[in-house]
């Protein structure tokens, strides 16, 4: 028990250490840019007097180990600054944004994640053969074709040509009762998740079969094969097992990555999520809010890759042993 | 003697390092009479973990069978299709290999490992088969069996491993049993009593047994017959008896001097031999030129058989 | 060197597993390593033999700086382990070598038979040639060597990587050399060949050698010292022709008496001085008492201590040997 404990709390603690840098490292870039760093802080077009106020909140005429602890304060208390574009604190911004691109994200991943293991497993079993090669060659297409161009190709075709699904948005106005409006997000969903998948999946795909590959000329291999356990069990609870490992910590670290990696994704099919939050931070230089994605960016990574690590705990009893003892 | 379980006719078996090739058999021939216990004996890198990886076709990839035949009950292994393999694997034939650890799933605990063959080959489910584990772990004298039954292959000795792969191969009441080294990492107390089972279950329940061993005195305890294999080809056959009594083969003589504490012939440099030649000719104190050249073809003597070109000319003396 | 010290020595070693569930609660305890005490002097062959899971491989390792004991204390030349490892783990490594029992788990199947030797002498920046490596892999037997150099460690047979583990241990001429079961797969010849190299490093550069073996002919022949383990304990220790040719712990004479003899005319005719019945393992008193016919009384209700019987010779036991005292 209270190793367990012990485990969670360094890895917390790693993971809050490496907030804490992102911060420090985003202090000094709002306090290092030449001009007025209460400027950057309120915004371009704030009011002289807004200005004054964020001058005197983060104590700017104090030195700078002080401004520090006021800053990581602040952060820590969730004022994350005000954005301008919003006219809305910074943090509640973008937690009103987080619920759309995690829904499309999760999804997206978990389907890339799904199908990239299942092909990857499945082709490592045959590599070298056509099928193998096909697979690879089409997840390789789709890999290399730039999300937006995607996007396009799959709004052209499915919302234009065949009107099956929306060009965009989340969910329509003016759906009643629970049920309908989960089928209509749903179907906002398809396009845009499609894009992604298609996408992210390669990468696991590939990640999966080269480690299946290694896996299935390992001893233990011969075992199962020799105590006369069908292919499809082999493959899939013997070997797969073992080539896991990698792929969850390929996922824990992708993940932090999505919230701002669906940014064109997002633009395009209008979904309202962080992307399109960010694109307009940069657009109208709201730098209190570019940080603060910035930050979020870093606590969702620090989360995800602790809970990768959790999993990998759970999949491999020697990596149990390492961590918890 | 009955009619062979297993007869291998002329195996002869490359691997491919590089863009080399590297015989580990040549032309092997040998016959597993129906509940006996054969012994194959032979130095390290001689091609034993070889010549019974191609029986199960476990090979790894980059063996190729140039020639050659196993036949199992009659039907030839090597050009099974795979259906028709999967129901010999296990459930026919057992094998436990070398390396104990290695060979066991690191991912998955003993338990799972375990009962995964007693579900699929005896049919047993849940307690049952649970119990049916327990029961096989005791017989393989583990102390605190249901401690064992929930480990992971890291929290093994290597003797507990080996031991559970004994319990994994016999789960399945095979009518064939391959052991590669089932002993080497048991101490003699536990040693001796494994193989007693063996030899119970042998006697009981007329299990065949290919044991792969480098230990003379496991193969003295357990074996009816011996083959001896050198540089990939076998030199020497025959009752256990006469094995150790009258061995023809200078290379088994070898062996068996060699226990008694005397010295043995040191490997001199091997330098390149001739494909045909005898393998053992640059260790041999007998070897006479023609060793060099060609692989001396086997002939029956004194109720055993051996291939060696100065127990010819001794015969040929007498 | 600091000679008024014996180069090994152990106080009172003690190694827990447990067992845990996910949450790290405490399922089982199995004392591996038990209340264990001894000292290896400078050039001696010190071995220990004992039953399958008593602990050998868990002191091996211990032994050899690769895990943390629970309790007691740990010397080499004077110095405790915890610091020396601490203040230079090179220079330890440098210093002590092992040779694993089970050879797989440190191999990195991407790498060569050479790389693998190259690597520790790279990382120890001792120079080598290429054929010092090629005579090291002569040495054990592994010919020819120019073309077992240019192969993957997985493509030896399992006597050839055990001696590939020897070869590169004593690449790095260490003071200490821990060879657990290094000879287990290896056939007499090749078996005596090993053992005379490893003597031939004792005799030339003095290097203290700690054997793990169940084969109580090669320790007989081989070490100065034996000690007996059993369940955690040393039940015996003494010089190895005595202990070998009269044993006095229970379980040492059942260990003598239990090595086969390479005579089929003898087979099954083995009588065993032990119960049939292997027990449970007891929580108080001897641990060997369940399998022992000498047993006493007392035996199951107080556990024997390892006390001197005679010059260098100790024996755990409440009924043999205790005559002298
Ligand atoms: N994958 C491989 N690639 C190339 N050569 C190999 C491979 N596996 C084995 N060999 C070689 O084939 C020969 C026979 O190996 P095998 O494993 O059959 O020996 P063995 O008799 O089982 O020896 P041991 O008693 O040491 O286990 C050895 O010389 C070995 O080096
Ligand atoms: N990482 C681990 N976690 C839990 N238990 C362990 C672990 N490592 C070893 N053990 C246990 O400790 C005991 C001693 O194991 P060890 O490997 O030291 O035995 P050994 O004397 O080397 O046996 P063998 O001769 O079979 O190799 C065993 O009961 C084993 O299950
Ligand atoms: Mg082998
Ligand atoms: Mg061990």
């Amino acid at each position: 028990m209270k190793k367990f404990v012990t485990f969670v709390f360094k890895r917390l603690l790693a993971a809050i250490l490496v907030i804490v840098a992102v911060a420090l490292i985003s202090f000094f870039v709002i306090n290092l840019a030449p001009g007025n760093p209460a400027v950057m802080l309120a915004g371009e077009a704030a009011s002289p007097e807004y200005i004054k106020e964020i001058e005197k909140a983060y104590g700017f005429d104090k030195p700078i180990e002080e401004r520090l602890f006021i800053y990581l304060h602040h952060l820590f208390l969730g004022d994350w600054g005000y954005s301008t574009y919003y006219q809305a604190p910074v943090l509640k911004a973008i937690l009103q944004r987080l619920p759309a691109t995690l829904l499309l994200m999760l999804t997206a991943l978990a389907i890339a994640i799904a199908l990239g293991i299942y092909l990857g497993a499945v082709t490592s079993s045959r590599a070298f053969s056509k099928f193998d090669a096909l697979v690879n060659y089409v997840s390789l297409t789709f890999y290399s074709f730039p999300a937006y161009w995607l996007a396009l190709m799959l709004i052209l075709i499915f919302s234009l040509y065949i009107p099956a699904f929306p060009t965009g948005g989340m969910m329509d106005i003016g759906i009643e009762g629970a049920v309908q409006k989960v089928l209509n997000v749903i179907w906002h969903m398809v396009l845009p998740v499609t894009t992604l998948s298609l996408i992210f999946m390669a990468s696991y795909l590939r990640l999966t079969r080269q480690v299946m590959i290694d896996v299935l000329s390992s001893n233990f291999i011969f075992t199962a094969i020799a105590k006369g356990l069908p292919k499809k069990r082999i493959i899939f609870k013997h070997a797969l097992r073992n080539a896991l490992i990698p792929v969850i910590a390929m996922a824990g670290t992708q993940f932090g990555q999505v919230i701002a990696g669906a940014v064109l994704t997002e633009t395009i099919f209008s979904w309202p999520g962080m992307g399109s939050l960010l694109i307009q931070a940069v657009t109208y230089r709201d730098y209190p809010l570019v940080i603060g994605i910035f930050i979020m960016t870093a606590i969702v990574t620090s989360l995800s890759n602790f809970v990768a690590d959790v999993l990998m705990a759970r999949v491999d009893p020697r990596i149990k042993a390492k961590l918890i003892g | 003697m009955s009619d062979p379980i297993l007869r291998i006719e002329n195996l002869s078996l490359s691997y491919l390092v590089g863009d080399t090739k590297f015989r580990a058999l040549k032309s092997v021939s040998m016959s597993v009479p129906r509940g006996s216990v054969v012994a194959l004996v032979g130095e390290s890198g001689s091609g034993k973990t070889t010549l019974i990886r191609s029986i199960m076709r476990v090979l790894p990839k980059q063996a190729v069978i140039e020639e050659g035949k196993i036949y199992f009950e009659g039907k030839d292994l090597l050009s099974l299709n795979e259906e028709d393999m999967l129901k010999i694997r296990g459930k026919k034939i057992s094998m436990v290999f070398q390396d104990p650890i290695s060979h066991l799933n690191p991912v998955m605990s003993v338990k799972e490992q375990l009962i995964e063959s007693i579900e699929l080959h005896r049919g047993l489910k849940g307690k049952e088969a649970e119990n049916e584990a327990l029961r096989l772990l005791s017989l393989m004298r583990l102390k605190d069996p249901q401690r064992v039954l929930n480990l992971f292959p890291h929290q093994l000795s290597g003797g507990m491993a080996q031991r559970v792969l004994i319990a994994m191969a016999l789960a399945s009441n095979p009518s064939l049993l391959i052991a590669d080294e089932p002993t080497s990492a048991l101490d003699p107390t536990v040693q001796i009593r494994i193989l007693s089972l063996l030899k119970e279950i042998h006697e009981n329940e007329n299990l065949t047994i290919l044991l792969i061993t480098h230990d003379l005195s496991v193969v003295a305890y357990i074996a009816d017959f011996v083959y001896v294999i050198y540089g990939g080809r076998i030199m020497e056959y025959g009752d256990v008896h006469r094995i150790f009594g009258r061995p023809l083969h200078p290379y088994t003589k070898d062996l068996l001097l060699s226990l008694s504490g005397r010295s043995f012939s040191e490997p001199k440099k091997s330098g390149t031999l001739l494909e045909d030649a005898c393998p053992f000719a640059p260790r041999c104190p007998q070897a006479i030129e023609a060793c060099f050249k060609q692989f001396p073809k086997y002939v029956n003597l004194n109720g055993g058989v051996v291939a060696c070109h100065s127990v010819n000319v001794g015969r040929d003396d007498t | 060197m600091k000679e008024e010290y014996p180069l090994v020595e152990a106080k009172k070693l003690k190694k827990y597993f447990r067992e845990t569930s996910l949450l790290g609660k405490v399922i089982k305890t199995t004392k591996a390593v038990d209340d264990v005490s001894f000292s290896i002097g400078r050039r001696e062959k010190f071995c220990i033999v004992g039953e399958s899971g008593s602990g050998k491989t868990t002191l091996a390792r211990i032994l050899a700086g690769l895990l943390d004991y629970d309790e007691g204390e740990l010397f080499l030349d004077g110095e405790r382990y915890k610091d020396l490892l601490e203040k230079d783990r090179k220079g330890f490594r440098r210093k002590v070598q092992i040779i694993f029992q089970d050879p797989y788990s440190s191999i990195n199947p991407r790498k060569s038979v050479r790389e693998f030797l190259e690597r520790p002498l790279k990382l120890h920046g001792i120079s080598f040639s290429r054929s010092d490596l090629l005579n090291i892999l002569e040495s054990v037997g592994l010919s020819p060597a120019e073309e077992i150099m240019n192969r993957m460690p997985w493509e030896l047979s399992g006597g050839q990587r055990q001696r590939l583990f020897i070869a590169r241990a004593i690449s790095l001429n260490p003071e200490l050399l821990i060879a657990d079961e290094p000879v287990s797969m290896l056939d007499v010849t090749v078996r005596a060949q090993i053992l005379s190299l490893m003597n031939r490093l004792y005799e030339d550069r003095g290097m203290s050698i700690v054997l793990i073996s169940h084969d109580m002919l090669t320790v007989n022949v081989f070490c100065d010292r034996v000690a007996v383990m059993y369940l955690g304990k040393f039940v015996e220790i003494g010089k190895a022709r005595d202990v070998y040719s009269s044993p006095i712990h229970p379980y040492s004479e059942l260990l003598v008496k239990s090595t086969l003899k390479p005579d089929p005319g003898i087979r099954g005719k083995v009588d065993l001085p032990e119960k049939e019945e292997l027990g449970s393992i007891p929580a108080v008193g001897c641990r060997f008492q369940p399998r022992c016919i000498y047993s006493v009384q007392r035996c199951a209700l107080e556990e024997p201590i390892l006390r001197e019987v005679s010059q260098g010779r100790s024996v755990a036991c409440h009924v043999k040997g205790v005559s002298r005292s």
